[in-house]
């Protein structure tokens, strides 16, 4: 459970860059949701992600992890990170390590886990994205295919065992197929009972899985509620400078026609009801 | 890292100074700074110290700026003042056992602290007047001439003008890295010495893959336009002299003048 109640953050105060990242920020990560926070370049997600694991400390208001003030003099932030695990975007860009072993285990052992304990975390982990652990430990991550990579860098993250993931654009730069994927092994990972939080551009990501949306706007928050809600209850998604993507706008004509034409999440949904109901 | 775009001075506002043009300003500024170590008299730095106040003011920078570039000096400063003071031989005007304060070092290290102190002043009223781009086409400029005797100057000013243009990435990326090895776990400023410097590889590596990458992209993007090391190329800005910058010469010349001739007044 991550609490965030009235954060302000500003950037550069005092000189002529000075730009306010978050305006009275107030909102609930419950746990085993899926969540989706979306917006524009420039409108605070990836600050407001940063905050939940006290990467950075908000200038007023309180971040809350568990009930653990996160940015309280005493508070261990390796155990905040450890309850948080955020994946950036372009994660694959911080690999440092000689093999894919190394570099998963680098979070696990940082947070103190050694020995089996160790392998059979990393094992874990990259099974969890779908890689073979025998194939890939002894490979250098740098030699991987893009998606791969990817999926390397968020098992690292995986490996340490979190409650909740925060991931900023995961699925950005990866071609069809392995977004696909990745989508499917994020819903898996909520399925096991981690709380998920995406930050995404990409609406159809949002349609498909996420739970409930959050849309910032220049620093604020200006929708909290249902995804359905966010798509149908008004044009919030035009009210965050986003574009409904084509299944919303087909389904809001057919909400149009008939009042009560149940929540579509994928095309594939949606043309069967098509089919059976509404031909 | 709440300043994330806070480096360098240059101070972005129009003012005499800043429509200068960069070589003169570099010239002139140079020639300053050596003038600096030539002034024998209290009066003549005086003098420079008032013409420095008045550059400042006409350059529109806030005084808590230029105090802000004083700082890092200010542990130099001190460390030789103090070693002019005890160390430089002549009338002893205070003894105590074996150490010796004589006039001369007092003397001396007041000249220097002003020496040092004006010297960041100049080259303050340079980097807040001028931006990293005119700084490096100016320089380009004033040692285009070395080109007689095979020195690449277009290549040295090139070099200098993309490591420039980097920093503040380099910085940015540097932060975003640091961040992400946190999230994992990571501690920079805890253990032993060499476990610190340990901590350092997985923040490094990254930071020298992705700048080499970038290197890469950028000389493929550079050559995709057209970009030939050693031809003759047009510039963007044309640098001309007018009538403010020789204004600017004659009055930073008679007051340079002024500050050597002048007698001293105790």
């Amino acid at each position: 459970m991550i609490k965030l109640r009235e954060v302000s953050l500003t950037y550069d105060i005092g000189t002529i860059f000075q730009s306010t990242a978050l305006k009275n920020v107030s909102l609930e990560i419950r746990d085993k949701e899926i969540v989706s926070i979306v917006g524009r370049i420039g409108s605070g997600k990836s600050t407001l992600i940063q905050l939940f694991n006290g990467l950075i400390p908000p200038d007023s208001g309180k971040v809350i992890v568990d009930g653990i003030d996160v940015n309280a003099k005493n508070t261990n932030l390796k155990i905040i990170r450890r309850k948080v695990g955020l994946v950036f975007q372009y994660p694959e860009e911080q690999f440092f390590a000689e093999s894919v072993f190394d570099e998963v285990s680098f979070g696990p052992k940082n947070m103190g886990v050694s020995g089996d304990e160790l392998v059979q975390c990393v094992h874990s982990a990259l099974s969890d994205v779908g890689l073979n652990p025998e194939i890939v430990s002894n490979l250098s991550p740098f030699n991987l295919s893009g998606g791969e990579k990817r999926r390397v860098a968020i098992a690292s993250i995986i490996a340490m065992n979190p409650d909740t993931i925060v991931l900023d654009e995961p699925t950005s730069g990866l071609d069809y197929l392995n977004k696909k994927m990745l989508i499917s092994y994020l819903k898996r990972e909520n399925a096991k009972g981690k709380t998920l939080v995406f930050v995404t551009h990409n609406m159809e990501e949002v349609l498909e899985i996420a739970d409930r949306v959050i849309a910032m706007k220049n620093g604020e928050k200006i929708f909290d509620g249902p995804t359905e809600d966010f798509f149908f209850a008004g044009n919030f998604v035009e009210l965050a400078g986003l574009d409904a993507p084509f299944l919303v706008k087909a389904q809001r004509l057919m909400r149009k026609r008939y009042a009560n034409f149940p929540f579509c999440r994928t095309v594939d949904e949606f043309l069967k009801l098509l089919k059976e109901k509404y031909s | 890292m709440r300043a994330k775009f806070a480096l360098g001075q240059y101070n972005y506002a129009d003012s005499f100074l800043h429509r200068l043009d960069p070589r003169v300003k570099i010239l002139l500024i140079f020639f300053i700074v050596i003038l600096l170590f030539f002034v024998k008299t209290i009066s003549g730095y005086l003098i420079l110290f008032l013409f420095s106040v008045f550059l400042i003011v006409l350059s529109k920078s806030n005084f808590s700026s230029v105090m802000r570039s004083i700082k890092p000096i200010l542990v130099l400063l001190i460390f030789t003042a103090v070693f002019q003071i005890f160390f430089t031989p002549g009338t002893v005007i205070f003894q105590y056992k074996f150490v010796k304060i004589t006039a001369q070092g007092v003397k001396l290290a007041i000249y220097i602290s002003i020496r040092l102190i004006l010297l960041s002043f100049f080259t303050f009223i340079l980097t807040s007047t001028t931006s990293n781009i005119e700084l490096t086409d100016g320089f380009e400029s004033i040692i285009s001439p070395l080109k007689i005797f095979g020195f690449p100057a277009q290549e040295v000013s090139l070099m200098i003008s993309i490591s420039l243009r980097f920093v503040p990435v380099l910085f940015e990326e540097a932060d975003r890295i640091m961040k992400a090895q946190m999230s994992r776990g990571a501690e920079f400023n805890k253990g032993s010495l060499i476990e610190r410097a340990k901590s350092f590889l997985p923040l490094l590596l990254p930071l020298l893959l992705n700048a080499l990458n970038r290197a890469d992209k950028l000389a493929t993007a550079m050559e995709a336009r057209g970009f030939v090391i050693g031809q003759k190329r047009t510039k963007y800005r044309e640098m001309r002299l007018s009538g403010v910058d020789f204004l600017a010469i004659f009055v930073t010349i008679l007051v340079m003048g002024i500050s050597i001739v002048v007698r001293e007044f105790v």
